[in-house]
């Protein structure tokens, strides 16, 4: 069953030169539980597919659904509900510079009006996960790349979404810290989350049981290969889901 | 407490640590709007003291009844009663000798002293006529006339030229008021609009990481309303205080003069009631000027 798919996606930006092709009727789709890597040179359309799933920006042409629901067919007040269920992290961390740690992985909880008591506790249970001190009091500005990306990873999972977006999560890591977050990833989607990961590093499929890669070059998805790990996923949601049905 | 209290609490502090992020700014908004709430203040401070001074001169009766002395009680009113059945007539009002004493020493203010040793009785009874305002110009001379006719009335006064340029001069500063308020309006809403427009520039990444987390259209913009309704409030406070300072060092000086045309009680600060009007109108402004930054510059 996919939780993410993509038909005939259809999506340029006005350039002084005229428009620009980010995406050129792109289809796709993940299934629940998989871990996609997303490659491709800078400039593919890798970004502008995570923000078109994230409806940050919205397509020309075509349909993109996050768990069989059209997001661009969402209102304005029903966006946030869609983010609500994606976590993401981007290369630049994305975190309140000024807040701590434990401030800034609480943040979706405040979104939803979640108590502080309960704020605190998960926030903590998650930064624990990230091998991150939950008490540190200093802002996450001073805090090293590594530890800045961990936050933000912290930050994505604890609203437990069912899918992760990564965008270059690793690309402003040295090779040691950017080993850290990719077992980090990797751990995220052991637990069940379907992860996708956006890189234009070639080693990560080496590194990562990826289950599925997808190669974009200049808006086209060019290859979509799925690895012999996608059947085992497959097998372990149907099992579930037939336990589910006798139960 | 539900979610959603819980959220506005957080969308609260966020609002005020915001504007902690931005002092200067949040302080030259605050001191323009405290100027321009100032000046219509003033103005405003202006009118209602014109109105309670016209007030106490009694330009607002058309009409006043001298009666002569020692008329019975009955006699006043049964007059008083048939001049109210008139139907030019809006009401009328018996003033007593000592009502009338009262008012005296009200509009003497400090200068009360004088009146010492005066006997009420030394003051006539009278009554003060209200016409309508549809009721004709020629209506108060005319029944100025013939209530001259009557045994009992000693002398009719009727408001003269002078009162109709002082009442001219009341809604020339009653327009002065309101198109200063409109002024003031567009200039606080204009403040308040531009200093958001900033803090939201400033803040452009806090903006994405709330949408990017879930946060609603309301739960994102508030901060920004919050810190706009804090600035016009603070301004608001900031101009009543100065004028409260500017009021009370003077009122001294201007009893003292007003009381040498008899209405020296008819000089006031603002209310407590006009107070949080006032703070409320700020706020008001405030939330204006932040929606409208926020409409254009904060998307969802």
């Amino acid at each position: 069953m996919s939780i993410l798919e993509l038909i005939d996606v259809r999506k340029t930006f006005a350039a002084r030169e005229g428009a620009q092709v980010a995406l050129d009727g792109v289809s796709m789709s993940v299934e629940r539980g998989e871990f996609a890597l997303l490659m491709g040179p800078s400039g593919a359309g890798k970004s502008t597919m995570l923000k078109l799933i994230l409806a940050l920006e919205r397509p020309d042409e075509g349909s993109i659904k996050v768990a069989d629901r059209d997001v661009h067919r969402l209102t304005a007040d029903s966006v946030p509900f869609l983010r609500r269920n994606l976590g993401a992290v981007f290369q630049d961390f994305r975190l309140l510079s000024e807040a701590t740690p434990q401030e800034n992985v609480g943040l979706p909880l405040r979104v939803v009006g979640v108590g502080t008591n309960e704020v605190r506790e998960r926030s903590r249970e998650v930064l624990l996960r990230m091998h991150l001190d939950p008490d540190l009091k200093r802002p996450v500005k001073t805090l090293s790349g590594g530890e800045q990306q961990r936050v933000a990873l912290a930050r994505a999972l604890v609203t437990d979404p069912p899918v992760l977006l990564a965008d270059e999560p690793t690309g402003n890591l040295d090779p040691d810290l950017s080993r850290d977050i990719l077992d980090h990833l990797v751990e995220i989607q052991s637990r069940g989350t379907t992860v996708m990961l956006a890189t234009h590093d070639p080693v990560v499929p080496s590194y990562v049981p990826v289950t599925r890669i997808l190669h974009l070059d200049h808006g086209l998805l060019v290859r979509n290969e799925v690895t012999p790990r996608l059947r085992a996923i497959s097998d372990r949601h149907d099992a579930a889901a037939a336990a589910a049905e006798v139960a | 407490m539900t979610r959603g209290l819980r959220a506005l609490g957080y969308v609260f502090v966020r609002g005020v640590t915001g504007m902690r992020q931005s002092p200067l700014v949040q302080t030259v908004a605050v001191l323009t709007m405290a100027v321009c709430i100032l000046l219509l203040g003033t103005v405003s401070l202006l009118l209602i003291n014109a109105e309670g001074v016209v007030d106490g001169w009694g330009v607002d009766v058309p009409l006043t009844v001298y009666l002569n002395e020692e008329v019975p009680e009955e006699d006043a009113l049964a007059l008083t009663e048939r001049i109210a059945a008139l139907p030019e007539v809006d009401h009328t009002e018996l003033v007593s000798p000592a009502i009338a004493l009262e008012r005296l020493q009200d509009g003497l203010g400090t200068g009360a002293s004088v009146l010492e040793g005066v006997e009420v009785q030394m003051l006539p009874t009278s009554i003060e006529v209200y016409t309508q305002p549809e009721s004709p110009e020629e209506f108060s001379a005319a029944l100025a006339g013939r209530l001259r006719e009557v045994k009992i009335v000693e002398e009719v006064a009727i408001v003269g030229a002078w009162a109709s340029a002082l009442n001219d001069g009341l809604g020339a500063l009653r327009t002065i008021a309101g198109t200063l308020a409109l002024l003031v309006t567009f200039a606080c809403v204009a403040i308040t609009w531009s200093t958001i427009r900033l803090a939201v520039f400033a803040r452009r990444s806090e903006v994405e990481i709330l949408r990017l987390v879930g946060g609603t259209r309301r739960f994102v913009r508030a901060p920004f309303v919050i810190e706009g309704a804090i600035q016009g409030v603070l301004g608001a406070a900031f101009a009543i205080t100065l004028l409260a300072f500017g009021f009370h060092s003077l009122a001294p000086h201007l009893e003292r003069g007003l009381s040498l045309f008899l209405v020296a009680g008819a000089v006031r600060f603002f209310t407590v009631f006009e107070v949080m009007l006032a703070m409320g109108f700020g706020a008001l402004l405030g939330v204006i000027g932040a929606r409208i930054a926020v409409a254009r510059y904060v998307e969802i």
